[in-house]
């Protein structure tokens, strides 16, 4: 393993187990997130971006089983690891904040009380230490008057401040890797914009490596190094951001782009893309995306494409064949 | 056709629901041929044969499957009778405290404001006397028994429960995109109450109806374990386990059976309902 | 929090006039008690100077307001079958019932919240199963049917307990017993699918992602939620606990509220039956009305 990879995930895949058999969502994901990159997940909703997050911190439940042939985390395969092993790294080596901050944050006790939790379980702190550094994590955030909000409940902050909450919980620890689902969807743009800056200037600071997912490209272009484009439960596109921007190869990459609106360009009518996410019960045979692919051939409608190196990226189509290195 | 095949093939798919239906409908074809599939007429006391215990005991015979009480009338013949009177009372005060209940709901809901305040302390006051209490009372001040006052005794203290749960799906309805695109389009109440409220009320009410057919035949037993419910010649379960509490210490037959029908019959109807309440339920993928 | 508190309040009143108006209807209903209270021979003359005397020859409506204004003097009318006060011979009987519905009513708690949190743990073990099974039969048995089995099963058969009576340690055991499992059964169900429904929440995601203990979780961050339902939950468990009283207590001889209920309306004794079911309702408004304030207490988002 390169010196400079944080994690490193070999073959992952989530399934569900239904009343009708086993449901594969996610299939054979691998991928690496490099020291103090923010590599970012883009696609649609229910392409599995959520899941990959979740089954990296060891958190799919029942009836989901997630499988990984290696999940190296810092130098250690977690793929194995008891509950109880990962739970000592979650919240402490890596940590994860969610979609929602309305509801992510337990009603029914104060911001203080759930900020100690981490501090007395990862680092066995006291009530005084807990508190102080709790305190100091949230004037770290950015949070006005810590020592008032240590004492209220998240019913009294806005969705923003408790945003901010569960970043400084988050990070109480210097995790190395902080996985952001969606931090900034339920928020008003403003507020985006202020927690997206707050993570970036963090990152530089205690250097974590982010794994962003996002359906949103103006996020994806403002914060990422590298792009993952995910499409119906595979990683259908591997890229830096520039690269990706620039010359997207993946026909649901270049179809993302454009139905976008870009400032100062002439455009009489967004584009999009034809067609909607297949659903699990019934993947089309073949390419996952030739349904809706312009350049669909009977090749792809038949045989699956795997990932293949193209200039430096990955990427899973037949069109880019023979130019491989 | 196509609907029916998949009503059972959600049936069958949970076994407590089918056990449910199943004992439902035994207990339906016990009350409607009473008369043909009793051994014996309910009411014929035979003193050659009283206090026989059930067949597979000593001194039991075939013929009294479930023995006989005090009197010598055969249990098992009893009990076939007493599910005719326990489900025509069950179903009679659902229907009646369904439509009364449902209605005072419906308006509650819809309408709010002073009507809603009223209606609702009005049956903030019926929910704070325990129901069978009232009925208890009430049937003895008016000193008058038989099914139709029975039945709606019953259906007076049980309206409270379909009100309630009426109104508070009226209300979360009321708030729907769809309930207020109708209002801003100028329908009038009726309209949107006919055709956007009571279809979607109507799973809550089948499933507060199936759950009421229970706890009504459940109060009746009780009112007649009493002595204030169904009386003579008339036969219900409550009345026969109250004539065997007599005889417990010699004859445990006379006072358990009845017990162990009522409470047969009413988890029958409590799986139908919950087995209801999830295929009926809109969030629930089966329909 | 104290407007949500005194708006609850205000709403007792008129619950507590239209109570009071459809007791009076009961007992204006049952009629003429000046037949029972004088002996038969006594002539058409103390018959009607006793009825004056009573009020019962004024109209409906001024006996009503009769009615209240002796109510709210808290006189409840006299009992003619024990010849005593009518609040005066509940109040003595309560303790009797306050004892017993106190032992059912903590026993189902705590069986209700464990069995239900444990259910909802192993959601879909045997264990569960087994739970659920033992609650829908709870529920399914009737009251009375379950105290018969239990005298059948501990007084007659194993001789250890007592069929009837109040008195010692052993007296209550049957009577609380039958109380709990009507009241559990109907408890346990609904904490157990709270407890899923909570065990689903965001905030149980961030808990698990901060990586706290299975046991912290259910314990701390699940139970305090759960607790707000389980109030009301709890709460409106009253009236089916005091209904159930009224049945238990006749079968088992206990001298409470309900047994002294029943023996009132058996004999038309109408001063203490109302007297019971006034004060029987009264303590289930008081019930809730605290379930509320408890509610309050827990829940910050009602003090905002």
């Amino acid at each position: 393993m390169k010196d400079n990879v944080l994690l490193s995930v070999k073959n992952l895949s989530v399934k569900f187990k239904t009343l009708d058999g086993m449901n594969t969502i996610i299939e054979g994901n691998s991928f690496d997130v490099k020291k103090g990159e923010v590599l970012c997940m883009v696609g649609e909703s229910g392409c599995g971006k959520s899941l990959t997050s979740l089954a990296i911190m060891g958190l799919i439940e029942k009836p989901g089983i997630a499988k990984a042939d290696e999940i190296m985390l810092d130098g250690e395969d977690i793929s194995g690891y008891s509950e109880e092993a990962l739970r000592k790294l979650r919240g402490n080596k890596m940590s994860m904040i969610f979609q929602e901050p309305l509801t992510s944050l337990n009603p029914l006790f104060t911001i203080g009380n759930q900020m100690d939790e981490v501090f007395r379980l990862h680092r066995k702190m006291d009530r005084a230490e807990c508190r102080k550094n709790s305190i100091e994590m949230l004037r770290f955030v950015g949070i006005p008057a810590p020592e008032s909000v240590y004492k209220r409940y998240p019913v009294a902050l806005s969705g923003g401040m408790r945003q901010r909450v569960m970043i400084a919980m988050a990070l109480s620890c210097r995790p190395k890797l902080l996985i952001a689902d969606e931090p900034t969807t339920a928020l008003d743009v403003t507020i985006q914009r202020q927690i997206l800056n707050l993570m970036q200037s963090l990152r530089k600071e205690l250097d974590t490596s982010i794994i962003l997912i996002t359906h949103d490209l103006s996020v994806v272009a403002e914060m990422a190094d590298r792009v993952i484009v995910m499409y119906a439960g595979q990683i259908v596109e591997q890229a830096d951001v520039r690269d990706l921007f620039k010359k997207p190869l993946h026909p649901y990459t270049e179809g993302l782009i454009n139905s976008t609106i870009r400032l100062g360009e002439k455009c009489e009518r967004l584009k999009t893309i034809p067609g909607t996410v297949p659903n699990n019960e019934n993947m089309p045979k073949g390419c996952r995306f030739h349904p809706r692919c312009p350049f669909a051939t009977d090749r792809c409608r038949n045989e699956q494409p795997q990932l293949i190196n193209v200039e430096g990226r990955e990427v899973r189509c037949f069109r880019y064949e023979g130019s491989e290195n | 056709m196509k609907k029916t095949k998949r009503f059972f093939k959600l049936l069958f798919r949970s076994s407590t629901g089918t056990a449910g239906v199943l004992i439902f409908l035994l207990v339906c074809i016990a009350a409607i041929f009473a008369e043909q599939l009793a051994p014996y007429d309910p009411n014929m006391m035979d003193l050659m044969n009283m206090t026989k215990p059930p067949a597979w005991m000593e001194g039991g015979s075939i013929s009294h499957l479930l023995g006989t009480d005090n009197l010598g009338r055969d249990i098992f013949s009893r009990m076939l009778h007493g599910a005719r009177v326990s489900l025509t009372v069950g179903f009679l005060a659902t229907i009646c405290s369904g439509i009364v209940g449902t209605i005072l709901g419906l308006i509650s809901g819809y309408f709010g404001g002073i009507v809603d305040h009223v209606i609702m302390r009005i049956a903030d006051a019926f929910y704070a006397i325990p129901g069978i209490l009232l009925a208890l009372v009430t049937l003895m001040v008016v000193q008058s028994s038989g099914i139709g006052t029975l039945v709606i005794v019953i259906a007076a203290i049980s309206w409270v429960q379909y009100a309630r749960l009426i109104r508070a799906e009226v209300l979360r309805l009321k708030g729907k995109e769809f309930v207020r695109a109708s209002r801003t389009i100028g329908a009038s109440p009726w309209f949107i109450i006919s055709h956007h409220i009571v279809p979607n009320v109507w799973p809550t009410f089948i499933v507060v109806s199936t759950m009421s057919v229970a706890s009504s035949i459940l109060t009746e037993a009780s009112l007649s374990f009493l002595g204030v419910g169904i009386q003579s010649p008339l036969i219900s379960w409550g009345g026969m386990l109250s004539d065997g509490r007599a005889l417990l210490a010699t004859h445990w037959w006379v006072a358990t059976f009845p017990g162990i029908m009522i409470t047969i019959a009413i988890l029958g109807i409590t799986f139908m309902g919950n087995w209801l309440r999830d295929v009926l339920d809109p969030h629930n993928k089966g329909l | 929090m104290a407007r949500y508190l005194a708006k609850r309040i205000l709403q007792i009143i008129p619950v507590l006039l239209i109570l009071t108006f459809i007791i009076f209807c009961l007992v204006y209903v049952a009629g003429d008690p000046v037949a029972l209270m004088l002996p038969p021979e006594a002539g058409t003359e103390a018959r009607e100077s006793l009825r004056a005397a009573l009020g019962l020859d004024k109209p409906f409506h001024e006996q009503f307001i009769i009615y209240i204004t002796n109510l709210l003097h808290g006189d409840f009318g006299t009992s003619y079958e024990y010849n005593q006060d009518a609040l005066q011979l509940v109040l003595e009987r309560l303790p009797y019932s306050a004892q017993l519905a106190a032992v059912a009513f903590v026993a189902s708690v705590i069986l209700g919240v464990v069995l239900g949190i444990a259910s909802a743990q192993y959601k879909d073990t045997p264990f569960d199963l087994l739970v659920s099974a033992l609650s829908a039969l709870g529920q399914a048995m009737p009251g009375f049917w379950v105290a018969i089995m239990l005298i059948l099963l501990f007084s007659v058969n194993m001789k250890v307990l007592p069929v009837s009576g109040a008195g010692g340690f052993e007296h209550i055991i049957l009577p609380a017993t039958t109380l709990t499992i009507m009241t559990a059964a109907k408890i346990v169900p609904l904490i157990r699918s709270n407890m899923i429904e909570v065990m689903h929440q965001d905030y149980i995601r961030t808990a698990k992602s901060k990586g706290l203990k299975n046991s912290a979780i259910v314990f701390k961050h699940a139970f305090k939620n759960v607790l707000v339902p389980v109030i009301t939950i709890v709460a409106m468990q009253i009236p089916t606990l005091m209904g159930g009283a009224l049945i238990t207590e006749t079968i088992f001889a206990w001298p409470g509220l309900g047994m002294l209920i029943y023996r009132g309306v058996a004999n038309l004794d109408m001063s203490v039956v109302q007297a019971g079911v006034l004060m029987v309702a009264f303590i289930t408004i008081l019930a809730n009305l605290i379930s509320d304030i408890a509610y309050c207490l827990i829940d910050p988002s009602i003090r905002y």
